[in-house]
């Protein structure tokens, strides 16, 4: 990301370049936690959209001094779930009045995971970022890769070595408690 | 970075496996859709330049209050409308069988068009929903982009048309090819005109269609 050294003044003023450079360094994110919620990819762009209008609305009150991103994802979480109830409201314009039908999105942890991860992925370098979506999301072998990147196998494997080690210092806390329970799910299925 | 990396441990076998489940979400890897950076750039430069940003409502809170007033405005002047509208249905119904108005339904401006809102009459033919859709304080859409008419059911979402308002804001028929009444949620989505399909999920105008 391009560095602007008063970014969140110029934020706050709806400077376009500066709205362009907080998008482009978190949509990927905000975008995640809103599929996270709201499943349906038109309302999540709808998430979006409103979630980054509602920051600069609010901009006002962002102290320069904190992190931007657990602030966009708390606007991110509470829009998402707040499009889900509305949603899924079980009738209109009908006779009967209207409820709330029971919504229970995923947790405010599970979703922050999924933030970070996705914030983990959008720091790789395009080329590793390529190869890991590959090989995790769509299960490719290197030689594969390598084929439909049209660039040595060698190559895959160092993207792949250099971004895995990315992710693994990035995700550190979350990899352990993955391994954890998955050892607790493999005690299980023993039992 | 590849300073910092060459000193960091290559992660073990049981990272490397939990990294793995951690990245096979699909959703970690979709992405917004193309163009809604410049949608939500062009919605907060006219927001700022039309309300100085400074003169805004202090809060969200107030906002909200704000926005919640409006919607009673509006559904108000919706519920009266319905009344008179299906009193129209009923008055129509013996002398014409083919087609009847079924009701109005009011639609309100996303966060990309807050200022626009549009009513739309709705009207059960054999031959399908026509809709006539009357819009106030909705731009015309750029060159190389349309607005797009979607009428869908929370699931599945099935087009009613296209339209560009570059020549006025006159009354638009649209027409949607169901009659499934569980079809009851109406948006218009601004498109760029490249052949594609899908919705590109950048929302004006949304509403849901009366029924009773």
């Amino acid at each position: 990301m391009a560095v602007m050294p008063d970014l969140i003044e110029r934020f706050k003023a709806g400077d376009p370049e500066a709205v362009r450079l907080v998008y482009r360094e978190h949509a990927g994110a905000v975008h995640t936690v809103a599929r996270s919620i709201v499943h349906d990819r038109e309302l999540a762009a709808e998430v979006v959209q409103q979630t980054f209008v509602k920051a600069w609305r609010a901009a006002r009150r962002f102290e320069g001094n904190r992190e931007l991103a657990p602030w966009l994802y708390s606007i991110a979480r509470r829009t998402a779930i707040d499009m889900l109830r509305v949603e899924s409201k079980p009738t209109r314009g009908g006779h009967e009045p209207e409820t709330d039908v029971g919504v229970t999105p995923m947790t405010f942890e599970r979703t922050w995971e999924r933030f970070e991860i996705r914030r983990a992925i959008d720091a790789l370098p395009p080329g590793e970022r390529e190869v890991i979506r590959r090989s995790h999301l769509m299960g490719f072998s290197h030689d594969e890769i390598a084929a439909q990147l049209q660039i040595p196998v060698g190559t895959v494997k160092s993207r792949s070595g250099r971004a895995n080690k990315r992710l693994a210092a990035a995700l550190a806390h979350l990899t352990a408690n993955q391994s954890e329970s998955s050892g607790v799910q493999q005690d299980e299925d023993r039992r | 970075m590849s300073d910092h990396l060459d000193s960091v441990q290559d992660p073990s076998a049981e990272e490397l496996a939990a990294l793995e489940v951690l990245l096979s979400r699909p959703e970690l890897w979709d992405d917004a859709p193309a163009g809604l950076e410049d949608s939500i750039v062009a919605a907060i430069s006219a927001e700022a330049a039309f309300d100085g940003h400074e003169a805004a409502p202090t809060s969200l809170i107030d906002r909200r209050a704000t926005r919640r007033a409006k919607r009673r405005i509006w559904l108000s002047a919706a519920a009266a409308a319905v009344v008179v509208v299906v009193g129209v249905a009923i008055a129509t119904r013996g002398s014409d069988d083919a087609t009847v108005a079924d009701g109005l339904t009011m639609l309100s401006g996303t966060d990309l068009a807050p200022t626009a809102s549009a009513s739309v009459t709705t009207t059960a033919t054999p031959a399908g929903l026509k809709m006539i859709l009357d819009t106030t304080g909705l731009a015309a859409a750029p060159e190389g982009f349309m607005y797009e008419a979607w009428v869908g059911n929370g699931s599945i979402r099935v087009s009613a048309g296209t339209f560009h308002l570059r020549g006025g804001d006159g009354p638009i028929a649209l027409w949607a090819g169901v009659d499934d009444p569980s079809f009851d949620q109406l948006s218009v989505t601004l498109e760029p005109i490249d052949g594609v399909a899908e919705s590109s999920g950048q929302a004006v105008l949304r509403g849901q269609i009366a029924t009773d």
